[in-house]
């Protein structure tokens, strides 16, 4: 028995061939991607290897990036191109039986003004080229509502070091570590977007951020 | 600015993802986009910035085409997610 894959091995290239014919030499990003799983399985019982199992992941990134502009009398361009990140990812969730698991291909890109504004923040950078699968959280219960936007501005206009504090005290780094204040301030808002959705946790959560202000 | 991403389950309903969405704005910031995975659900983007006390809260709605200018509100993004399992064209606007 041979299986034999499942390889659109001419659909990215056809579609950066079409997407270049539409947009010509207009200053248009062009991002493609062509990602195939291949499985080959060789069963053989008369053999010393009966079951021959080869899996490969093949991927083809192309990506057409135009100058911001051309800014010289002759047309040239002088300048940098636009910003673009991509992030991609497979992960394999094994079963009980042999080939029963299944295989997720995530992938993620920015461009144009979104990846302008995130170049000079690594952590965001990083939440884009690592695509994350965090579930939206729960509704809010009704009591809790009217204080989480004030709570969370508080905490937005803490100085730094009441950040990196508050960060320690719920627990978000380790007694040792300094993230960035940014990095922090985003653990927190991350911990408090699961806190709002439950009362006594709403109320642990407000409480560790009056002792870091010192209330 | 950070960025955040959520995944939704694609089952829910346009008023249920739009009260999900306005409470994590609360503390993940403004919806800025919407997408969907490849697993049958929605990707939703969050922008931590702070936002003056007077903007409108987000509001999803269902449209057919491009989406309608809305007098006093601002479209932020359009496009295919799941609602209620099926697939449909929704505008975000603030």
């Amino acid at each position: 028995m041979s299986l034999q894959p499942i390889t659109l091995r001419i659909a990215g290239p056809l579609a950066l061939a079409t997407t270049l014919a539409l947009t010509g030499c207009s200053h248009t990003l062009v991002f493609a991607e062509q990602t195939g799983f291949n499985l080959s399985v060789i069963v053989k019982p008369s053999e010393a290897t009966p079951l021959n199992v080869n899996l490969g992941l093949d991927r083809t990134v192309a990506s057409l990036v135009p100058p911001i502009h051309e800014n010289t009398p002759q047309g040239v361009v002088d300048g940098e191109g636009v910003n673009m990140f991509a992030g991609f990812a497979a992960h394999y969730d094994p079963a009980t039986q042999p080939f029963a698991g299944s295989l997720r291909i995530r992938t993620q890109f920015a461009s144009g003004q979104a990846a302008t504004m995130i170049a000079g923040d690594p952590n965001a950078v990083i939440r884009v080229v690592n695509v994350s699968d965090i579930p939206l959280g729960g509704l809010t219960p009704d009591s809790i509502r009217p204080q989480v936007l004030p709570l969370r501005r508080e905490i937005r206009g803490l100085s730094d070091p009441q950040k990196l504090r508050l960060a320690r005290d719920l627990g978000l780094i380790k007694p040792n570590e300094s993230p960035s204040p940014a990095l922090a301030e985003s653990l927190i808002g991350a911990k408090l977007d699961l806190a709002r959705q439950n009362e006594s946790d709403f109320a642990k959560f407000k409480a560790t951020v009056d002792k870091a202000v010192g209330r | 600015m950070t960025i955040n991403t959520r995944t939704a389950q694609g089952s829910l309903k346009l008023d249920e993802l739009q009260q999900r969405i306005r409470d994590t704005e609360d503390d993940l910031g403004v919806l800025r986009n919407i997408g969907l995975t490849d697993a049958g659900s929605n990707r939703l983007t969050f922008d931590d910035a702070e936002l003056p006390d007077d903007v409108k809260r987000t509001t999803l709605e269902t449209v057919t085409g491009h989406p309608p200018q809305r007098p006093g509100s601002v479209l932020v993004c359009f496009g295919p997610i799941f609602i209620g399992t099926s697939l449909q064209q929704v505008a975000v606007y603030r």
